[in-house]
This record gives structure tokens, C-alpha cells and sequence, in this order.
């Protein structure tokens, strides 16, 4: 039960920076933009929420009495500077119609090296990562329940990797489908990534919703990126690991929709955490390797590639994404 | 819409500049990043006469750079001298000879070089630059054949680290743990010869305490990074619910996600490394250190003492630094010396009897000490 209860809390942990960082994607490419600058712009909303925690409201009375609410400002943060950050990407993308997968790796390279410099000048020099504060996990306590009166598997699985960001990232993949799926506005933004110049014949501003479609991305990646923060030791580093590409695969994986990606963050989390757990644990097969965890963390890989080679016919990528909106090619 | 996003761009500039300016007291002379200078009133300013490189970590790794980095501010400010730190740009050995030549054309007299990296930089520059002095920690210099090498200008600085790591390890076992863990950073000798001194140190303890064989148990494992990382957080995460009561986390940075993993979990607690980390979290129960700030000032004092070169002794040579001359052990003020059961006055004893050479801890690092009471499990 131990092992079970550490899987699953490890599971959502991770899938959180994930799920966000592929809805991120989701609206971008949702609205014509290949968004490759999701690792950047993580880094960049880590950043900024993290030194907001630690350096603009770490001594004040809210921060004693409300470590929740500062928590949720925190996220606030991150949303708001990873949102502008990604505005500079979009105005390359689809003001200047730049190619956006240079751009979005422009941004990539930049983003950790601003990290550096940042953490330099505000903390001190040579300390680039940010410890964040004890005390922003959320303890049973919140939910007025205390650690002895439940079972230990069940403060294992449930609480003891349980981050504001959890319950937020709940919420927003409900609204990010409901957007998407039951507004004026998603189905505006679905159709200028289908077809902008449809789109645009019968009144809708295209550029406006591509920058709309990048800002939403900008605002998701940050606070996923925060998330990624919380979960990594609860430590800022100028950098994610990877997670802002991993999301755009677990994206592709959940076929554009909201709830897929869901899955696909799931399930690419789930076998991490099981392929970090292989050599420890006897019982799982090691099919005669040394190494075995090694073949556990191809494992999600392999899997996006056949089950993409099997369903790519019914492949829902957004027809016009990646390609600068040209009006006059109606 | 042009204006705002010009006006966009704009901000986001001048904020990064806003954030350059904090640090008006940066000389940024290299691609190396320098740090701020002691300010000598008494001398005009030439460059930087002490020099540190780091290795593939930060100053702020709070254990092996940051150790090394205490001891050159703290005799660069006792002494007013002018230091700075450079970081190779990446984990190679050009990368290194880079950053010490930046450091060299800086002005530097004496080259400071933690860990055993740099044994093949420092073999090509103590003869590229014979005005030019080393000090090499964890390492003596060869040309990649071992073939060791160390010129006059060089003075070369080796810790007992299986003494450090005995000494966890048997404060785990004499504590009352008998679920044990290891992390270490790569497989580089300094970090084995922690993890083996760590399982004889509990072999020891199991012996002195009577216990039946397979009563303590040690997943032993190498993470491959010195810094934080999310894979090894989840296996420490396991580790822990699984029934592992202490870890001995043993690589840099690493600490953080073995204390991030053990502070999740009601008893789980951490054993540091190099330097004394009880700052660090109140899980950190003791510190296998050895003295490397210590050892940084006393070479430096005795290199300023002898005229700004290597005394008779030091040059050339190789100091071993262990439990003879205080080169290793437990921190042992009231602050760090969280041990409920485990006493100051056993501690000692143990220590006494190392010196005494009464118990030897094997530094071999080729093969894994052999074991009769602990059952080691070295792929967990």
C-alpha cells in the first residue's frame, strides 16, 4: 500500500507542470501558433513566482497568516509574467510572421540565461536557484483533518505532495474546455488555426485571436512552471528538465483536447515515476537488462510513437498552424 | 497595437536592466562570471590575486565549492587580499584550462581548484604557467595515464573520506537505525570512498552492538548529477515509504531532493555531506565532513607566510588529510549534534580509535568492502 500510495502522489505531482504546460500548447496551436517556447516561458513564470515568495512578501503578516493566499498570488504571478513573456514570442510570430519555431527557441535560450541573471542581481552572485518557503505544501490542517487521524498510505498518496497548483490545474483544464468547446470565442479560435482566412471573411480577427490564443498559452506555461518549481524539492532552478517539451508531446499524445492531455499527462507521469522506481522495486519484471529503468523511461515514448502511428488518420493537429496569417491568400 | 507591444518589449528590457543594476560592485572581466572584490584601500587593485575555479557545480552548492569558497573569503578578508571565482563554461577539461587562463590574465597568483577534475587542467597549466601557484583539492594532477605529476607550484590537498563516511555511518547504526541509504553523486573516488566508508562504519557498529547478520540493511545508489533532480526525489520519495529511516546523501546540490523527500514523511531524516549543513533543514542529523575550508586557509597562510610560493613541504607534495590531523569528521557543537541516543563520548571513542589505528578504514575503492552483518543492496 505504501508503494501504491507513493506512486499515485508522485504520479499527479508530476503530471500537474504537464497537463498545464500541454493545455498551454493546446490554446497556442489552437489558434495557429506552434508554441515551441513552453520551456522558456516555464522557466520565466518559475522564476518570478518563486522570487515574489521569496523576496517581495516572504517577511510580511499575510505571509504568516494566509501562506495559502499568498501561494494562489504567487500562481498569479507566474501567470502574468510567463502571459507578457510570451507576448514577445507572439509579436515575432504573428506581427512580424517570423518563423516560430526559431523564435519560440529563441525565447528558449533566453529565458534560463535571464533566470541566471536575475537570481544573480536580486539575491547574490553565483546563486541561481531559489529555495522556496517551508510551509506551501497544503497539510491536512487546511481541510481541519490532522496526520494521525488517517491512515499513513492515505497522507502519503493524498497529502504529502499536495500543492495549491493541483486543485488550480483542476479548474483550469474544466474552463479550458468549456472555452474551447461550449464559448463564441473557442470555436473563433479553433477556426483560426482550421482556417484563418475563412475565419476572417466572416469577421473575425484573426491576429487578435492569435495573440489572445499565445497569451492564455504564456499565462498556463508560467503557472506551470511554478507547479514544476513546487514539485521539484520546492526549488526554482533556472531550468525545467525538459517539461515544456515533454508537455507539447503529451499534447500531440492527447490529439489537441483537453481531456486527452489529461491522459496523456497521466500516463506519461505515471511511467517516470515507475521507471525511477524499477530498480528499487524486486517484483517489477527486468527482462534479464542491468539497467532496467532505463527501458521503463523509453516506455512512454515507444507508446506516443505507435499509438501516434496507428490514429495520426485521425490526427487532429490544427490545419493552419505554424503558418503566418496572410490575408491576402484568400 | 504596435505601440504596446513596442512598449512591451521596452519594459521587459529596462526591467533587465533595472535588475543589472543591483549589482554595481560586479567587475565583469571575463565569460567567467567574477564575483565582488575586497575592497583594498592600502594597495591599488591589479586584479584578482586569489583565484577559485569551480568544478561542475556552484559556489552555492553548500557542500564541496561552497566549502573550498569559504576558506578563500575567509583568508582573502582576514588578510585583505582581492579573490573571485570563474566557472568553466562546461564540464570539460578545455573548459577548465579556459577559466583558469581567464583567471591567470586576471591576475591571479594562486589558482584554487576543487575536486579531482581538475587533475588534468591543473597537470597542463603548473607547467604552462610555472609563476603561477596551485592548490588542488581531491586530486593530484596527471596527464589522463595517472601517472601523477605534481610540479613545484603545486600543492595537492587529499581527505580520508571513508573516515568521513564511517563515522556516518556508524553514528546511524549506534543511533538505532537500521534502514540505511546512500546517494552519491557519480561513482568518482571521492564519493566511493564516502559510500564504502559508510557501509563499514555500519558493518562496525553492527558488530560492536551484537546484531544478528541482515538486521541493518543499505540501498546504495548513484544518481548521476550533483544538483537537484526530479527522478532522484521520487526514488528518495520511495526509498522513504518503504521503510528507509536515514539517507547519507552524498553528491552537491543533491541534498535538496533527498530532504525535500524526507521532510515529506513523519521520521525520514538526512545525513550531509563536506560541510557542516545543519542550516540546511532540522532533518539533517549530522554532516560526514571534511575540512575543507579549514585546509584552504592553512594552505593560504602558509603560502603568504613563505613570500607568495610553496614552502619546503608543501611544493610538489601531497597532504592526506584525516582523523590524524583533523582532517574529517562529525560536526560536533550543540547546533548540529541532533542524535538522541548516540553521545558525543561514543563518538570520540570511535574517533580515538581511528587515530590509534586500532580500526582501518579500507580506502580501496576498486572493490566493495567486504561484509558479514549488513546486507548491501548496491543496485537500489
Amino acid at each position: 500500500m505504501d508503494i501504491v500510495s507513493i506512486l499515485v502522489s508522485k504520479t499527479i505531482v508530476y503530471a500537474i507542470p504537464l497537463l498545464l504546460g500541454a493545455l498551454a500548447g493546446m490554446f497556442s496551436e489552437r489558434s495557429g501558433i506552434i508554441n515551441i517556447a513552453l520551456e522558456g516561458i516555464m522557466v520565466f513564470g518559475s522564476l518570478f513566482a518563486a522570487l515574489f515568495l521569496t523576496r517581495g512578501i516572504t517577511d510580511s503578516t499575510l505571509a504568516a497568516t494566509h501562506p495559502q493566499f499568498v501561494v494562489f498570488l504567487a500562481i498569479l504571478v507566474a501567470g502574468i509574467s510567463g502571459g507578457v513573456y510570451s507576448l514577445i514570442f507572439g509579436f515575432a510570430a504573428i506581427k512580424l510572421k517570423a518563423n516560430q519555431v526559431i523564435s519560440g527557441t529563441a525565447l528558449n535560450i533566453f529565458a534560463p540565461a535571464f533566470a541566471i541573471l536575475l537570481a544573480y542581481s536580486v539575491i547574490s552572485l553565483g546563486v541561481s536557484s531559489i529555495r522556496l518557503p517551508r510551509g506551501i505544501v497544503m497539510s491536512p490542517e487546511i481541510f481541519g483533518l490532522t496526520i494521525d487521524s488517517m491512515p499513513r498510505w492515505v497522507y502519503t498518496m493524498f497529502f504529502s505532495s499536495l500543492y495549491l497548483t493541483t486543485p488550480i490545474s483542476i479548474i483550469i483544464l474544466i474552463i479550458a474546455y468549456i472555452t474551447l468547446y461550449k464559448t463564441k470565442f473557442g470555436l473563433r479560435l479553433r477556426a483560426c488555426g482550421e482556417h484563418p482566412q475563412a475565419a476572417d471573411s466572416v469577421g473575425i480577427k484573426v491576429v487578435r485571436m492569435r495573440y489572445i490564443g499565445v497569451f492564455i498559452s504564456g499565462i498556463l506555461a508560467g503557472i506551470g512552471g511554478f507547479a514544476f518549481a513546487m514539485a521539484n524539492g520546492s526549488n526554482h532552478e533556472p531550468d525545467v528538465l525538459g517539461y515544456g517539451f515533454l508537455a507539447l508531446a503529451v499534447m500531440i499524445f492527447g490529439n489537441w483536447k483537453p481531456f486527452k492531455i489529461l491522459f496523456g499527462a497521466l500516463f506519461f507521469s505515471l511511467f517516470k515515476t515507475i521507471a525511477v522506481f524499477a530498480s528499487t522495486l524486486s517484483f517489477l519484471p527486468s527482462f534479464g537488462l542491468v539497467k532496467v529503468d532505463n527501458l521503463y523511461k523509453t516506455l512512454p515514448y515507444i507508446i506516443t510513437l505507435i499509438v501516434l502511428a496507428f490514429t495520426s488518420k485521425k490526427s487532429r493537429a490544427p490545419k493552419a498552424e505554424g503558418i503566418p496569417y496572410d490575408p491576402g491568400q484568400r | 497595437m504596435k505601440k504596446i507591444f513596442g512598449l512591451v518589449t521596452l519594459s521587459l528590457f529596462a526591467f533587465a536592466f533595472i535588475g543589472c543594476g543591483g549589482t554595481t560592485t560586479t567587475a565583469a572581466p571575463t565569460t567567467a562570471a567574477p564575483t565582488t572584490v575586497a575592497p583594498t584601500t592600502d594597495a591599488p587593485v591589479t586584479g584578482y590575486e586569489i583565484a577559485l575555479v569551480t568544478d561542475v557545480g556552484n559556489i552555492d552548492d553548500k557542500s564541496f565549492n561552497e566549502g573550498t569558497w569559504n576558506g578563500v573569503v575567509e583568508y582573502a578578508t582576514a588578510n585583505s587580499k582581492t579573490y573571485s571565482y570563474y566557472r568553466p563554461t562546461e564540464d570539460s577539461t578545455a573548459a577548465r584550462v579556459e577559466a583558469m587562463e581567464a583567471a591567470i590574465n586576471n591576475g591571479a597568483k594562486i589558482v584554487v581548484c576543487p575536486g579531482y577534475l581538475f587533475e588534468e587542467a591543473i597537470f597542463q597549466m603548473q607547467t604552462q604557467h610555472p609563476d603561477v601557484y596551485f592548490l588542488l583539492l581531491d586530486g593530484q594532477p596527471h596527464a589522463g595515464d595517472y601517472n601523477i605529476v605534481t610540479a613545484d607550484n603545486t600543492h595537492n590537498v587529499l581527505y580520508q573520506e571513508e573516515q568521513a563516511g564511517f563515522f556516518a555511518g556508524y553514528a546511524a547504526v549506534m543511533e538505532g537505525y537500521r534502514d540505511l541509504g546512500f546517494v552519491g553523486g557519480m561513482a568518482v573516488p571521492a564519493v566511493v570512498r564516502y559510500g564504502y566508508g559508510f557501509v563499514q562504519g555500519a558493518e562496525y557498529a553492527a558488530d560492536e552492538l551484537g546484531l544478528a547478520a541482515g538486521a541493518v540493511n543499505i540501498k546504495y545508489h548513484y544518481a548521476d548529477v550533483f544538483w537537484p533532480d526530479t527522478d532522484l526525489e521520487t526514488k528518495m520519495d520511495l526509498w522513504y515509504a518503504t521503510g528507509t529511516e536515514v539517507v547519507f546523501a552524498c553528491g552537491g546540490g543533491l541534498y535538496i531532493s533527498v530532504v525535500a523527500a524526507a521532510e515529506r514523511t513523519t521520521s525520514g531524516v538526512v545525513i550531509g555531506v563536506d560541510v557542516d549543513q545543519k542550516a540546511e533543514s532540522d532533518i539533517i542529523i549530522t554532516s560526514a565532513m571534511k575540512a575543507l575550508t579549514l585546509s584552504v586557509v592553512d594552505a593560504l597562510t602558509e603560502f603568504y607566510d613563505a613570500d607568495m610560493v610553496w614552502p619546503e613541504g608543501l611544493a610538489g607534495e601531497t597532504a592526506l588529510l584525516g582523523v590524524e590531523n583533523d582532517g574529517v569528521g562529525l560536526p560536533t557543537v550543540t547546533e548540529a549534534w541532533r542524535f538522541e541516543n548516540f553521545t558525543i563520548a561514543q563518538y570520540e571513542a570511535v574517533y580515538a580509535l581511528l587515530v590509534a589505528g586500532t580500526v582501518v578504514v579500507s580506502p580501496a575503492i576498486d572493490v566493495a568492502p567486504t561484509v558479514t552483518l549488513v546486507t548491501v543492496d548496491y543496485d537500489a
